[in-house]
Protein backbone atom coordinates (compact mmCIF):
# COMPACT_ATOMS: atom_id res chain seq x y z
CA UNK A 1 0.00 0.00 0.00
CA UNK A 2 1.69 3.23 -0.75
CA UNK A 3 1.06 6.57 1.23
CA UNK A 4 1.86 10.01 0.18
CA UNK A 5 2.80 13.12 2.28
CA UNK A 6 3.57 16.38 1.67
CA UNK A 7 6.13 18.54 4.05
CA UNK A 8 6.65 21.68 2.03
CA UNK A 9 5.77 22.80 -1.02
CA UNK A 10 8.12 22.53 -4.37
CA UNK A 11 10.18 19.73 -5.70
CA UNK A 12 11.92 18.64 -1.74
CA UNK A 13 7.91 17.79 -1.26
CA UNK A 14 8.43 14.72 0.61
CA UNK A 15 6.60 11.46 -1.24
CA UNK A 16 6.86 7.85 0.73
CA UNK A 17 6.28 4.75 0.09
CA UNK A 18 5.36 1.81 2.83
CA UNK A 19 4.68 -2.37 1.58
CA UNK A 20 4.64 -4.15 5.18
CA UNK A 21 7.33 -5.99 4.27
CA UNK A 22 9.51 -5.28 7.00
CA UNK A 23 11.21 -7.73 8.70
CA UNK A 24 13.64 -7.73 11.71
CA UNK A 25 16.78 -10.19 11.50
CA UNK A 26 18.32 -9.47 15.06
CA UNK A 27 22.19 -10.73 16.02
CA UNK A 28 23.83 -10.93 18.93
CA UNK A 29 24.55 -7.92 20.54
CA UNK A 30 28.53 -7.29 21.36
CA UNK A 31 27.87 -3.38 22.72
CA UNK A 32 29.12 -3.42 26.60
CA UNK A 33 26.78 -1.91 29.02
CA UNK A 34 29.22 1.09 29.14
CA UNK A 35 28.63 1.71 25.73
CA UNK A 36 25.38 1.54 25.82
CA UNK A 37 25.23 4.11 28.32
CA UNK A 38 27.52 6.44 26.46
CA UNK A 39 24.93 6.32 23.60
CA UNK A 40 21.99 6.99 25.52
CA UNK A 41 23.42 9.79 27.07
CA UNK A 42 24.76 10.91 23.49
CA UNK A 43 21.37 10.54 22.48
CA UNK A 44 20.15 13.15 25.09
CA UNK A 45 23.09 15.26 25.50
CA UNK A 46 25.30 17.14 23.21
CA UNK A 47 28.25 17.30 26.03
CA UNK A 48 28.48 13.80 25.31
CA UNK A 49 29.48 13.56 22.39
CA UNK A 50 32.74 15.12 23.47
CA UNK A 51 33.46 12.05 24.96
CA UNK A 52 33.15 10.20 22.01
CA UNK A 53 36.73 11.04 20.46
CA UNK A 54 38.55 9.45 23.05
CA UNK A 55 37.14 6.00 22.38
CA UNK A 56 39.35 2.91 21.01
CA UNK A 57 39.39 2.55 16.95
CA UNK A 58 41.43 -1.23 16.78
CA UNK A 59 44.45 -1.05 19.16
CA UNK A 60 44.99 2.63 18.95
CA UNK A 61 43.36 5.40 20.38
CA UNK A 62 43.13 7.13 16.91
CA UNK A 63 40.39 8.24 14.93
CA UNK A 64 41.49 9.10 11.29
CA UNK A 65 38.43 11.80 10.58
CA UNK A 66 39.70 13.28 13.90
CA UNK A 67 43.08 13.15 13.21
CA UNK A 68 43.50 13.51 9.18
CA UNK A 69 40.81 16.52 9.81
CA UNK A 70 43.16 18.57 11.81
CA UNK A 71 46.98 16.84 10.26
CA UNK A 72 45.68 16.94 6.35
CA UNK A 73 49.58 16.73 4.92
CA UNK A 74 49.88 13.58 7.11
CA UNK A 75 47.09 11.66 5.29
CA UNK A 76 48.16 8.03 4.22
CA UNK A 77 47.93 6.80 0.78
CA UNK A 78 47.12 3.72 2.27
CA UNK A 79 46.35 1.15 -0.48
CA UNK A 80 48.00 2.68 -4.06
CA UNK A 81 46.66 0.40 -6.64
CA UNK A 82 44.85 0.41 -9.67
CA UNK A 83 41.22 1.27 -8.02
CA UNK A 84 41.70 4.71 -8.53
CA UNK A 85 38.85 7.06 -8.99
CA UNK A 86 40.70 10.35 -8.47
CA UNK A 87 44.67 10.18 -8.58
CA UNK A 88 45.76 7.83 -5.67
CA UNK A 89 43.26 5.90 -3.70
CA UNK A 90 43.72 7.37 -0.43
CA UNK A 91 41.19 4.62 1.01
CA UNK A 92 41.37 3.63 4.84
CA UNK A 93 39.39 0.04 5.73
CA UNK A 94 37.65 0.94 9.11
CA UNK A 95 37.74 -2.25 11.32
CA UNK A 96 36.74 -2.55 14.19
CA UNK A 97 33.64 -0.63 12.72
CA UNK A 98 32.32 -0.86 16.40
CA UNK A 99 33.24 2.75 17.55
CA UNK A 100 31.19 6.32 16.40
CA UNK A 101 31.00 7.28 13.94
CA UNK A 102 31.91 4.19 12.14
CA UNK A 103 28.73 1.88 13.78
CA UNK A 104 26.11 4.70 12.44
CA UNK A 105 27.51 4.24 8.79
CA UNK A 106 25.41 1.22 7.60
CA UNK A 107 25.83 -1.30 4.50
CA UNK A 108 22.62 -1.49 2.30
CA UNK A 109 21.18 -4.31 0.51
CA UNK A 110 18.88 -2.98 -2.20
CA UNK A 111 16.34 -5.09 -4.27
CA UNK A 112 14.83 -3.46 -7.13
CA UNK A 113 11.49 -3.43 -7.72
CA UNK A 114 12.09 -5.37 -10.78
CA UNK A 115 14.19 -7.97 -8.49
CA UNK A 116 17.77 -6.63 -9.18
CA UNK A 117 20.12 -6.26 -6.57
CA UNK A 118 22.22 -3.13 -5.44
CA UNK A 119 24.33 -2.02 -3.02
CA UNK A 120 24.62 1.08 -1.35
CA UNK A 121 25.36 2.85 2.26
CA UNK A 122 23.35 4.95 4.82
CA UNK A 123 23.43 6.51 7.97
CA UNK A 124 21.69 6.99 11.14
CA UNK A 125 19.89 10.42 12.46
CA UNK A 126 17.63 8.57 15.11
CA UNK A 127 17.08 5.37 16.50
CA UNK A 128 15.15 3.98 13.37
CA UNK A 129 15.85 6.58 10.25
CA UNK A 130 18.58 6.01 7.97
CA UNK A 131 19.57 8.61 5.13
CA UNK A 132 20.80 7.85 1.75
CA UNK A 133 20.63 8.72 -1.63
CA UNK A 134 17.03 8.70 -3.33
CA UNK A 135 18.65 6.63 -6.11
CA UNK A 136 19.05 4.11 -3.28
CA UNK A 137 15.48 3.87 -2.39
CA UNK A 138 13.90 4.97 -5.65
CA UNK A 139 15.64 3.58 -8.79
CA UNK A 140 14.01 5.31 -11.91
CA UNK A 141 14.76 2.48 -14.29
CA UNK A 142 14.33 -0.27 -12.03
CA UNK A 143 10.55 -0.27 -11.42
CA UNK A 144 10.81 2.77 -8.76
CA UNK A 145 10.79 2.45 -4.62
CA UNK A 146 12.86 -0.43 -3.91
CA UNK A 147 10.79 -3.62 -2.49
CA UNK A 148 13.04 -4.03 0.21
CA UNK A 149 16.46 -2.80 1.87
CA UNK A 150 18.01 -4.40 4.26
CA UNK A 151 20.28 -2.22 6.68
CA UNK A 152 23.21 -3.65 8.24
CA UNK A 153 24.57 -1.32 10.37
CA UNK A 154 28.66 -1.21 11.18
CA UNK A 155 28.90 -4.57 8.65
CA UNK A 156 32.35 -5.49 9.08
CA UNK A 157 32.75 -8.58 7.03
CA UNK A 158 31.09 -11.11 8.22
CA UNK A 159 30.23 -9.45 11.07
CA UNK A 160 26.90 -7.64 11.96
CA UNK A 161 27.55 -6.29 15.37
CA UNK A 162 24.13 -4.17 15.71
CA UNK A 163 21.76 -6.98 13.69
CA UNK A 164 20.17 -6.42 11.05
CA UNK A 165 16.58 -5.51 9.27
CA UNK A 166 14.47 -4.96 6.39
CA UNK A 167 12.35 -2.32 5.33
CA UNK A 168 10.30 -0.70 2.87
CA UNK A 169 9.08 2.29 4.55
CA UNK A 170 10.88 4.36 2.21
CA UNK A 171 10.83 8.75 1.80
CA UNK A 172 12.30 10.75 -0.90
CA UNK A 173 10.59 13.69 -2.02
CA UNK A 174 9.20 14.57 -5.47
CA UNK A 175 12.06 16.28 -7.44
CA UNK A 176 13.82 12.85 -7.23
CA UNK A 177 11.08 10.69 -7.72
CA UNK A 178 8.59 12.93 -10.59
CA UNK A 179 10.11 12.81 -13.73
CA UNK A 180 13.33 11.93 -14.49
CA UNK A 181 16.45 11.91 -12.11
CA UNK A 182 17.49 14.75 -10.88
CA UNK A 183 20.80 15.19 -8.79
CA UNK A 184 20.18 18.46 -7.21
CA UNK A 185 16.98 15.96 -5.28
CA UNK A 186 18.84 12.70 -5.24
CA UNK A 187 18.21 11.91 -0.98
CA UNK A 188 15.80 9.94 0.58
CA UNK A 189 15.37 7.87 3.95
CA UNK A 190 14.52 3.97 5.48
CA UNK A 191 12.47 4.37 8.33
CA UNK A 192 13.21 1.00 9.96
CA UNK A 193 10.63 -1.04 11.80
CA UNK A 194 9.57 -0.33 14.97
CA UNK A 195 11.31 -2.84 17.18
CA UNK A 196 14.57 -2.67 15.04
CA UNK A 197 15.98 0.75 16.95
CA UNK A 198 20.15 0.85 16.01
CA UNK A 199 20.59 4.31 16.75
CA UNK A 200 20.24 4.06 20.54
CA UNK A 201 23.25 1.88 20.33
CA UNK A 202 25.43 3.38 17.87
CA UNK A 203 24.67 6.77 18.16
CA UNK A 204 23.35 9.35 15.43
CA UNK A 205 24.85 11.95 13.18
CA UNK A 206 24.12 15.17 13.64
CA UNK A 207 23.02 17.39 10.76
CA UNK A 208 24.20 20.90 9.33
CA UNK A 209 23.10 23.54 7.17
CA UNK A 210 26.73 25.28 6.11
CA UNK A 211 26.93 28.24 4.09
CA UNK A 212 29.63 28.40 1.02
CA UNK A 213 32.43 29.96 3.16
CA UNK A 214 32.39 27.78 5.35
CA UNK A 215 31.96 24.80 3.30
CA UNK A 216 34.52 25.46 1.09
CA UNK A 217 36.90 26.02 4.52
CA UNK A 218 36.17 22.68 5.76
CA UNK A 219 37.24 19.02 5.41
CA UNK A 220 34.92 16.75 4.34
CA UNK A 221 34.94 13.24 5.95
CA UNK A 222 33.07 10.42 3.79
CA UNK A 223 33.06 6.49 4.59
CA UNK A 224 30.93 3.70 3.00
CA UNK A 225 30.96 0.46 1.32
CA UNK A 226 32.25 0.36 -1.37
CA UNK A 227 31.65 -2.77 -3.92
CA UNK A 228 35.06 -3.11 -5.31
CA UNK A 229 36.28 -4.23 -1.60
CA UNK A 230 33.03 -6.54 -1.78
CA UNK A 231 30.53 -4.32 -0.34
CA UNK A 232 31.01 -5.77 3.34
CA UNK A 233 33.45 -3.42 4.56
CA UNK A 234 33.54 -0.02 5.15
CA UNK A 235 36.05 2.74 3.85
CA UNK A 236 37.03 6.53 5.00
CA UNK A 237 38.61 9.08 3.03
CA UNK A 238 38.68 12.56 3.56
CA UNK A 239 39.24 16.04 1.58
CA UNK A 240 38.94 20.04 1.87
CA UNK A 241 35.79 20.92 -0.56
CA UNK A 242 36.46 21.64 -4.54
CA UNK A 243 33.57 23.57 -4.81
CA UNK A 244 29.78 24.07 -4.03
CA UNK A 245 26.73 25.22 -5.43
CA UNK A 246 22.91 25.70 -4.03
CA UNK A 247 22.22 21.94 -3.90
CA UNK A 248 25.91 20.11 -4.46
CA UNK A 249 28.93 19.61 -2.75
CA UNK A 250 32.13 18.54 -5.29
CA UNK A 251 35.02 17.00 -3.30
CA UNK A 252 37.68 14.51 -4.75
CA UNK A 253 37.37 12.20 -2.00
CA UNK A 254 37.94 8.95 -3.07
CA UNK A 255 35.12 6.41 -3.51
CA UNK A 256 33.73 3.46 -5.74
CA UNK A 257 30.26 2.18 -6.70
CA UNK A 258 28.64 0.90 -2.88
CA UNK A 259 29.51 4.57 -1.68
CA UNK A 260 26.28 6.20 -2.85
CA UNK A 261 24.30 7.30 0.27
CA UNK A 262 27.67 8.06 2.55
CA UNK A 263 27.27 10.46 4.79
CA UNK A 264 29.70 13.30 4.31
CA UNK A 265 30.22 15.16 7.37
CA UNK A 266 32.62 17.63 9.40
CA UNK A 267 33.78 17.18 13.08
CA UNK A 268 33.49 20.13 15.08
CA UNK A 269 34.19 19.71 18.91
CA UNK A 270 34.47 16.08 18.54
CA UNK A 271 30.91 16.53 17.33
CA UNK A 272 29.71 14.84 13.65
CA UNK A 273 27.61 17.19 11.43
CA UNK A 274 26.58 15.39 8.10
CA UNK A 275 26.58 18.31 5.60
CA UNK A 276 25.77 16.14 2.45
CA UNK A 277 24.78 12.59 1.20
CA UNK A 278 27.25 11.36 -1.30
CA UNK A 279 25.53 10.11 -4.74
CA UNK A 280 27.86 10.75 -7.47
CA UNK A 281 31.48 9.64 -9.14
CA UNK A 282 33.17 11.90 -11.86
CA UNK A 283 36.60 12.29 -12.70
CA UNK A 284 36.13 16.09 -12.31
CA UNK A 285 34.87 15.94 -8.45
CA UNK A 286 32.83 13.24 -6.68
CA UNK A 287 29.58 15.03 -5.18
CA UNK A 288 26.54 14.98 -2.82
CA UNK A 289 23.21 16.25 -2.38
CA UNK A 290 23.97 19.15 -0.27
CA UNK A 291 21.90 19.99 3.17
CA UNK A 292 20.39 23.06 2.56
CA UNK A 293 17.51 24.79 4.53
CA UNK A 294 15.04 22.72 2.53
CA UNK A 295 17.42 19.14 2.54
CA UNK A 296 17.63 19.66 5.99
CA UNK A 297 13.76 20.48 6.65
CA UNK A 298 13.05 17.45 5.70
CA UNK A 299 16.16 15.27 6.83
CA UNK A 300 14.54 16.45 10.36
CA UNK A 301 10.86 15.48 9.51
CA UNK A 302 12.02 11.76 8.92
CA UNK A 303 14.29 11.96 11.96
CA UNK A 304 11.37 12.41 14.00
CA UNK A 305 9.69 9.13 12.02
CA UNK A 306 12.12 6.76 13.51
CA UNK A 307 12.18 8.55 16.83
CA UNK B 1 19.71 8.16 -18.26
CA UNK B 2 19.77 4.83 -20.38
CA UNK B 3 19.38 1.31 -18.38
CA UNK B 4 22.43 -0.56 -19.19
CA UNK B 5 22.19 -3.79 -19.02
CA UNK B 6 25.34 -6.36 -18.91
CA UNK B 7 25.97 -10.28 -18.11
CA UNK B 8 28.68 -11.72 -16.07
CA UNK B 9 29.69 -15.08 -16.88
CA UNK B 10 32.18 -18.16 -15.81
CA UNK B 11 33.49 -20.59 -17.96
CA UNK B 12 30.31 -19.65 -20.20
CA UNK B 13 27.71 -19.86 -17.44
CA UNK B 14 25.82 -16.90 -15.92
CA UNK B 15 27.93 -16.17 -12.44
CA UNK B 16 25.90 -15.10 -9.93
CA UNK B 17 26.04 -12.72 -6.80
CA UNK B 18 29.26 -11.06 -8.88
CA UNK B 19 29.54 -6.99 -7.77
CA UNK B 20 29.81 -4.75 -10.64
CA UNK B 21 30.84 -0.97 -10.44
CA UNK B 22 31.35 1.77 -12.54
CA UNK B 23 35.44 3.11 -12.02
CA UNK B 24 35.47 5.66 -14.62
CA UNK B 25 32.96 7.73 -16.90
CA UNK B 26 32.71 10.48 -19.17
CA UNK B 27 30.17 11.38 -17.50
CA UNK B 28 29.02 11.53 -13.60
CA UNK B 29 27.23 8.35 -12.56
CA UNK B 30 25.87 7.19 -9.62
CA UNK B 31 27.72 5.60 -7.40
CA UNK B 32 25.65 2.38 -6.77
CA UNK B 33 27.23 -0.81 -7.15
CA UNK B 34 25.17 -3.44 -9.32
CA UNK B 35 24.81 -7.42 -8.04
CA UNK B 36 24.34 -9.93 -10.88
CA UNK B 37 21.10 -12.44 -10.45
CA UNK B 38 20.93 -15.88 -11.43
CA UNK B 39 21.14 -15.23 -15.15
CA UNK B 40 24.25 -13.44 -14.70
CA UNK B 41 22.45 -9.84 -15.19
CA UNK B 42 23.10 -6.46 -13.91
CA UNK B 43 22.23 -2.67 -15.15
CA UNK B 44 22.67 0.86 -14.61
CA UNK B 45 21.36 3.51 -15.09
CA UNK B 46 23.90 6.02 -17.48
CA UNK B 47 24.21 9.33 -19.21
CA UNK B 48 24.94 9.19 -22.85
CA UNK B 49 29.12 8.76 -22.98
CA UNK B 50 32.12 6.38 -22.50
CA UNK B 51 32.66 4.22 -19.83
CA UNK B 52 34.66 1.47 -17.59
CA UNK B 53 33.29 -0.80 -15.55
CA UNK B 54 34.74 -2.87 -13.37
CA UNK B 55 33.65 -7.02 -12.13
CA UNK B 56 34.56 -8.55 -9.22
CA UNK B 57 34.51 -12.25 -8.39
CA UNK B 58 36.48 -13.85 -5.71
CA UNK B 59 39.70 -12.63 -6.29
CA UNK B 60 39.57 -12.03 -9.95
CA UNK B 61 38.79 -8.67 -11.95
CA UNK B 62 37.50 -8.45 -14.82
CA UNK B 63 37.36 -4.79 -17.03
CA UNK B 64 35.55 -3.44 -20.03
CA UNK B 65 35.09 -0.35 -21.46
CA UNK B 66 31.82 0.90 -23.61
CA UNK B 67 29.81 3.45 -24.94
CA UNK B 68 26.63 4.65 -23.93
CA UNK B 69 24.95 6.07 -27.44
CA UNK B 70 22.21 8.86 -27.51
CA UNK B 71 20.54 7.43 -30.69
CA UNK B 72 18.96 4.61 -29.60
CA UNK B 73 18.43 1.98 -26.18
CA UNK B 74 21.17 -0.09 -25.46
CA UNK B 75 18.82 -2.75 -24.11
CA UNK B 76 17.03 -2.42 -27.15
CA UNK B 77 16.08 -6.18 -28.62
CA UNK B 78 17.00 -7.63 -24.85
CA UNK B 79 20.99 -6.61 -25.90
CA UNK B 80 23.26 -6.53 -23.21
CA UNK B 81 26.00 -4.01 -23.87
CA UNK B 82 28.34 -5.57 -21.20
CA UNK B 83 29.65 -8.98 -21.10
CA UNK B 84 32.18 -10.17 -19.16
CA UNK B 85 33.50 -14.13 -18.65
CA UNK B 86 35.75 -14.70 -15.89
Amino acid sequence: MKKLAFAEAGDDTTVSVNNGMNGVYPKPQSVSLDSLEVVANHLESLETDLEMDREVVGDEDFLPDAYFGSYPAESPAASRGFEVVIGPDDRVKITPTTSFPWRAICALRITARNGRKFIGTGWLISPRTVITAGHCVYLHNEGGWASSIEVIPALDGASRPYGSASSSNLRSVSGWTSGGPNADFDYGAIILPQNFRPGVQTGVFELANLNDAQLLNTTLNLSGYPGDKGGSTQWFDKKRTKSVSPRRIVYEIDTMGGQSGSPVWYLANGRRFAVGIHTNGSASGNSATRINASVLTNLQNWKALGA
Amino acid sequence: MKNIKGIITSDGKPASDVVVVIVEGSQSFLDIASVTDQAGEFSFSLQPGHYKARAFKDDLIKETSFEVSDEKSVTENNKAVIHLDF
